[in-house]
């Protein structure tokens, strides 16, 4: 239902936005600003054939960089929520590494890590890994003795408060988590691909500015935008089947 | 009643640690649940009557004294005994049904006996048509009922209610007050109830401990022989009991 909803906002939107775009390309009269037909056609094109392949290319950077993130940082998380002594031991770290600009390290992972993928998914990796980290164990501390005392005197084990209770009671705050990460990680992926590289949609973008090709980087725009919305609209898919719990029972 | 123990108390104590000081919860309780016997605790509230149901359902250890079900600790027994917290502790994002199978999924059991075991008892508490429903979805009562099949679906021999009906309307309080009474006597199980309704204590408690307030010590133990009877409220024996346990709760009051 929800993502009917959201579908319908962004048709909307999407006609406003390209209504608005058409009017001030029209009235500025400039070739930085194409018309959106325009940049359809780069897009349709025997140019649109290479934006797929560096979307496919950015698409499995952050695919992997989520999944190694989220590998990660929940069952870390869950980890600390549940043990306060190493949570205290730990915290200060955290603490300490959180507020620090992942992005920074662009220049350092190209040295030990080369040119390749593996440079860019980790500093993407990086940058994801603190959020759902930080979110998870945040949830996890919240956890209301209650429900542990309830689990136990069912006869659950240590394990079982975890897949029972501890993991479900977590979940859709690792999927708040989430939402907000894919924004940094479509940022900082454009950051990656930037420099030293000629794949991915952040290397597109800056080789047909370079070209002063406006047509072919606003498909990459577009493109990039694209992948945002796909994995945003991906996830609100994924958590209504994953928490059905949470979209049902409002009713009453 | 007779039969043997299943709950036995001798010289309970226990503490918290609130900031480095001690504070003193439970003094001297001692007490004995024989088989098939429904005890109510009621005292005042902040009395220890919680912590003492914590400690007999083995999720917290006794500072000094010994509690012991069916003959072993508590802990040792878990899988006897069963527990319904205060505000249900039914998961919300478990179905009913999920809820219900919960007990029998971590103790190993075949999914075909889960789930013939789970249909029974939803069967007779009249929960089926309520299986896929999750517990944001139900009232009260329901989610009252639901926990109940969660924990005698496991079969125990001792169960431990923490205030069960407190946040019901007082119609749907005593439907289920009777629809428990019926079940326990039918089970023939051993029950500690814990609550500060006196009506409840004197309905659903064979034998009543009165709690003393902080710390929580046995004032009295009282004998309630009419208790079993699903009419007992329009007797005179129920009203007598219950004034009794009021003054004896005010004397406390008063005298603390």
């Amino acid at each position: 239902m929800r993502v009917r909803r959201v579908n319908r906002a962004v048709l909307n939107l999407r006609q406003a936005h390209r209504a608005v775009w058409h009017l001030f390309s029209w009235w500025l009269n400039t070739p930085t600003l194409p018309r959106p037909l325009a940049v359809l056609q780069a897009f349709l094109d025997r140019r649109a054939e290479e934006v797929w392949g560096h979307v496919w290319v950015s698409g499995r950077r952050i695919l992997i960089s989520l999944g190694v993130g989220l590998v990660l940082g929940v069952p870390l998380g869950l980890y600390l929520g549940r043990n306060r002594r190493l949570d205290a031991i730990t915290a200060p770290f955290i603490h300490l590494t959180y507020p620090i600009p992942k992005i920074v390290f662009l220049p350092l992972l190209l040295i030990f890590l080369g040119l390749g993928d593996a440079s860019r998914v980790v500093l993407i990796t990086l940058a994801i890994f603190f959020q759902i980290l930080v979110t998870t164990r945040d949830a996890a501390r919240s956890l209301p003795q209650a429900a542990i005392y309830s689990i136990q005197s069912l006869g659950g084990t240590e394990w079982d408060v975890y897949r029972h209770v501890l993991f479900p009671y977590v979940l859709p705050r690792i999927f708040t988590a989430l939402r907000i990460s894919i924004g940094t990680a479509v940022a900082v992926l454009f950051f990656a691909e930037s420099f030293a590289t000629n794949s991915g949609l952040g290397y597109f973008i800056m080789d047909s500015w370079g070209r002063t090709d406006y047509e072919r980087m606003f498909a990459g725009i577009v493109a990039m935008s694209l992948l945002g919305l796909t994995l945003y609209l991906g996830l609100e898919t994924l958590e209504y089947w994953l928490c059905p719990w949470e979209f049902r029972g409002r009713a009453r | 009643m007779g039969g043997s123990p299943v709950v036995e108390i001798e010289d309970l104590h226990f503490f918290y640690r609130v900031g480095g000081r001690k504070v003193q919860v439970l003094e001297e309780v001692n007490l004995q649940v024989r088989e098939g016997e429904a005890w109510a605790v009621i005292g005042p509230s902040g009395c220890g009557k919680t912590t003492f149901l914590y400690l007999l359902a083995g999720l917290l250890d006794p500072a000094g004294g010994r509690v012991a079900v069916c003959g072993s600790s508590p802990r040792q027994r878990q899988r006897e005994i069963a527990l319904i917290l205060q505000n249900y502790g039914l998961f919300p994002w478990k179905t009913v049904w999920q809820n219900v199978v919960l007990g029998l999924q971590m103790r190993g059991l075949p999914r075909r006996e889960q789930a013939r075991r789970a249909e029974a008892i939803l069967e007779e508490l009249g929960l089926a048509e309520l299986a896929q429903r999750y517990p944001e979805e139900l009232s009260g009562g329901q989610k009252q009922r639901v926990a109940i099949a969660r924990s005698l679906v496991t079969e125990p021999s001792l169960l431990l209610m923490d205030e069960p009906f407190s946040a019901l309307d007082a119609l749907t309080r005593e439907r289920l007050q009777n629809f428990l009474l019926d079940l326990i006597q039918r089970r023939r199980l051993a029950t500690v109830l814990v609550t500060h309704n006196i009506e409840e204590a004197a309905f659903l408690g064979r034998r009543i401990a009165v709690f003393s307030s902080l710390p929580g010590r046995i004032l009295e133990v009282v004998d309630n022989p009419g208790m079993g009877d699903p009419d007992y409220r329009a007797t005179e024996k129920f009203w007598q009991t219950v004034n009794y346990l009021r003054s004896r709760l005010q004397g406390q009051r008063l005298a603390s």
